[in-house]
């Protein structure tokens, strides 16, 4: 029997949603203060509107749950998975209004399509002359890849949760598996503090390589921190039309690369590395797992490539592939080629190494999308056990071992959820192709536009313009809010919705 | 034969000017070819037009980036903005660089195309031989919208009202 929920389900859900938009609200004051150090008076006019109508919706829901504070403790599974994924929705429309009011979009929905890109550090883009946006938007839009690539939800747990059994549930439904520490509330503050530390070594060294690159200081100090919250968060926004290809210097792609490989990594790795043990990178699955990974479709694009015959000679093959390689792979979307020279100019074994790496992602517990390492790890590490098995004695017992933070013995729970998730990527990569192929798009073009929506890539062929059509925009940001979360509190919201209307 | 005399002379005059109309529609079609070529026929059609003499206009967007031996703008027509390598000696002053607040100049670049530069790291871009300027760019004044500003106000006192509802409710966060 489906149990329909009752009304202080409904209540603490209410309760939960407010909190978010204000605190969407409070955080939309840094392009305010933008808007008012740089004397952009329009947009500081977009964000006051943007700051009340977060506050108002979020104090509305407030007071229609009647809920006081201190609800988290009760904050069930279906509460907390509920939330996350309406947060995401909520946050998306709250987030839209000063990007919309920008003047830069051709609809409210072009608006929607590149807030949830950036909240879910995809970097699709639809905006119109982004080369004459003001400091203010540009501030907002790499915000929002900052804080959705930590999650909406962490912000709100940093703010507003202090007690750990219903923030547990928050973080979890938020695509969030492992903890850094035994308590929540301190892990989420580990890895905030592991992101400002990076932001601030990160986007100084990106400031100086932009300063000898001949950009003045306080250009090149916004790009440098735009830059860095966009990489580090493997959003793959900028602040020109051009992406990275604008800055024409090589040490700038150098140093973009590292800064993505580092926001590929686990944060409990980067932990481990900060306290002292180091070993970790070179023993764990999910380290091993990506490089092979990455190694194999590098392989595989190189190959492509040099039938290619686009590139004079093997350095500029290698700068090209290279880049947009470990920029799909650790989900940014950053690049140094136009979206039509991967249909125009790289064959199509290049497009497919580059679209496998898309799909396959970075680490748990890290910004990227994607299926992720540590479940092709594990994947791996069970095809390997059935084999042994197969291999020897039908009475042997094959243990699986593999190391993440710690030894683990692969288990049967392990390799359903990896297979799970895996499973549904495919299918959300098969869904978003075949409405690409529906609305008249090639099907390798539309294969590669649907990966890069759902693994929250941004890479983009040439498909995602302001002129696509509105039902093909519409599964992208479907695909997007569905691959960032990884599933699972969407697929308990849809569950809520049917049980509201078929439960007794 | 005199028939035959005229209209061997009607014939010769008719083909000069046919050859004629050829020539000067040639030089028509081959100056439409050079004269701003968009940019995204270019990206289309890297491989056709990669290294040859080609033509593009439009707004320097961003900034002028002094390296060794040159500098380096980026150029939009609008639709997409291309980079544009330049010598010191082929340099044209630029006044105006587009972004919020300014419109850019106006250029006429002359140059050679490269869909996958050799020279720069295999980049699509174009070496200006010859920059002109067309039009100078301009400093954009944004005026706030009077809309925004009602909008504004309304929703203050719409918040203002809502934070004293929930004042008197208890339910205040």
């Amino acid at each position: 029997m489906i149990i329909r929920p009752s009304l202080k389900d409904i209540k603490i859900i209410l309760s939960n949603l407010g909190k978010i938009s204000i605190i969407l609200g409070i955080v939309m004051v840094f392009p305010l203060l933008i808007a008012i150090l740089f004397k952009e008076t329009d947009p500081m006019y977009d964000y006051l509107i943007g700051i009340f109508a977060s506050f108002i919706t979020g104090l509305f829901l407030i007071q229609l749950s009647s809920l006081k504070d201190k609800t988290d403790s009760k904050i069930k599974w279906m509460h907390g998975m509920t939330v996350v994924s309406l947060s995401w929705i909520m946050a998306m429309v709250l987030g839209a209004i000063p990007l919309y009011l920008s003047g830069h979009f051709r609809s409210f929905l072009d608006a929607c399509f590149d807030t949830m890109s950036g909240f879910a550090t995809t970097g699709l883009a639809l905006i119109t002359d982004l080369d004459h946006l003001s400091y203010a938007h540009n501030m907002w839009r790499h915000l929002m890849i900052f804080l959705g690539g930590q999650g909406i939800i962490l912000v709100g747990l940093t703010l507003f949760m202090s007690r750990t059994r219903g923030a547990f549930r928050l973080y979890v439904g938020e695509a969030r598996e492992e903890n850094i520490l035994p308590n929540v509330i301190e892990t989420v503050r580990v890895i905030w503090s592991l992101s400002i530390v990076y932001l601030i070594l990160g986007s100084t060294i990106l400031t100086i390589i932009m300063l000898f690159e001949g950009i003045p200081l306080s250009k090149a100090v916004l790009h440098g921190i735009w830059i860095f919250m966009a990489t580090f968060d493997t959003g793959g926004f900028a602040p020109q039309s051009q992406n990275i290809l604008y800055y024409h210097s090589p040490l700038f792609e150098l140093a973009t690369m590292f800064i993505m490989l580092l926001g590929a990594m686990n944060f409990r790795l980067h932990y481990a590395l900060w306290t002292g043990n180091r070993k970790e990178i070179f023993r764990d699955i999910e380290i091993a797992s990506f490089f092979i990974t990455m190694g194999l479709t590098f392989f595989i694009t190189s190959l492509g490539l040099s039938r290619a015959d686009v590139y004079p000679g093997a350095i500029p093959m290698f700068r090209k592939g290279f880049y947009q390689l470990v920029s799909g792979h650790t989900g940014t979307g950053y690049a140094t080629i136009y979206p039509r020279q991967f249909i125009n100019e790289w064959t199509a074994l290049a497009i497919m190494g580059l679209s496998t790496a898309m799909a396959l992602g970075g680490g748990v517990c890290s910004t990227t999308g994607g299926i992720k390492a540590l479940r092709i790890g594990i994947i791996y590490k069970a095809f390997s056990q059935e084999i042994k098995h197969l291999l020897t004695s039908e009475l042997a017992v094959i243990i699986q071992r593999f190391h993440h933070i710690k030894d683990n013995i692969l288990n049967d729970k392990q390799i359903k959820m990896a297979f799970l998730v895996t499973f549904n990527y495919l299918i959300l990569f098969g869904i978003g192709a075949l409405f690409g192929v529906f609305y008249g798009y090639p099907l390798m073009d539309s294969i590669f536009e649907s990966i890069s929506a759902a693994a929250n890539v941004g890479l983009s062929c040439g498909i995602t313009t302001p002129f696509m059509p509105t039902g093909l925009k519409i599964v992208y940001i479907i695909e997007m809010w569905a691959g960032r979360l990884e599933f699972m509190s969407i697929f308990v919201l849809a569950g809520l919705l049917v049980s509201m209307i078929r439960g007794k | 034969m005199q028939v035959k005399r005229v209209r061997l002379i009607q014939f010769i005059f008719f083909l000069k000017l046919y050859l004629l109309i050829g020539v000067i529609g040639d030089m028509l079609v081959t100056t439409s070819y050079g004269e701003g070529i968009a940019s995204d026929e270019l990206i289309e059609k890297a491989k056709d037009y990669d290294g040859k003499e080609i033509v593009f206009q439009g707004e320097v967007i961003g900034d002028i980036m002094e390296r060794r031996d040159g500098f380096w703008i980026n150029i939009s027509d609008g639709k997409n903005a291309i980079g544009v390598f330049c010598k010191k000696e082929f340099f044209c002053g630029i006044r105006f660089t587009g972004d919020y607040s300014h419109k850019g100049d106006i250029l006429e670049i002359r140059g050679i195309f490269h869909r996958a530069c050799p020279e720069h790291g295999g980049d699509l871009d174009i070496h200006a031989i010859k920059m002109t300027r067309l039009k100078e760019g301009e400093r954009i004044i944004h005026l706030a919208s009077q809309k925004k500003i009602q909008l504004v106000i309304w929703l203050g006192i719409g918040l203002f009202i809502l934070v004293v509802i929930g004042l008197i409710r208890g339910n205040f966060l």
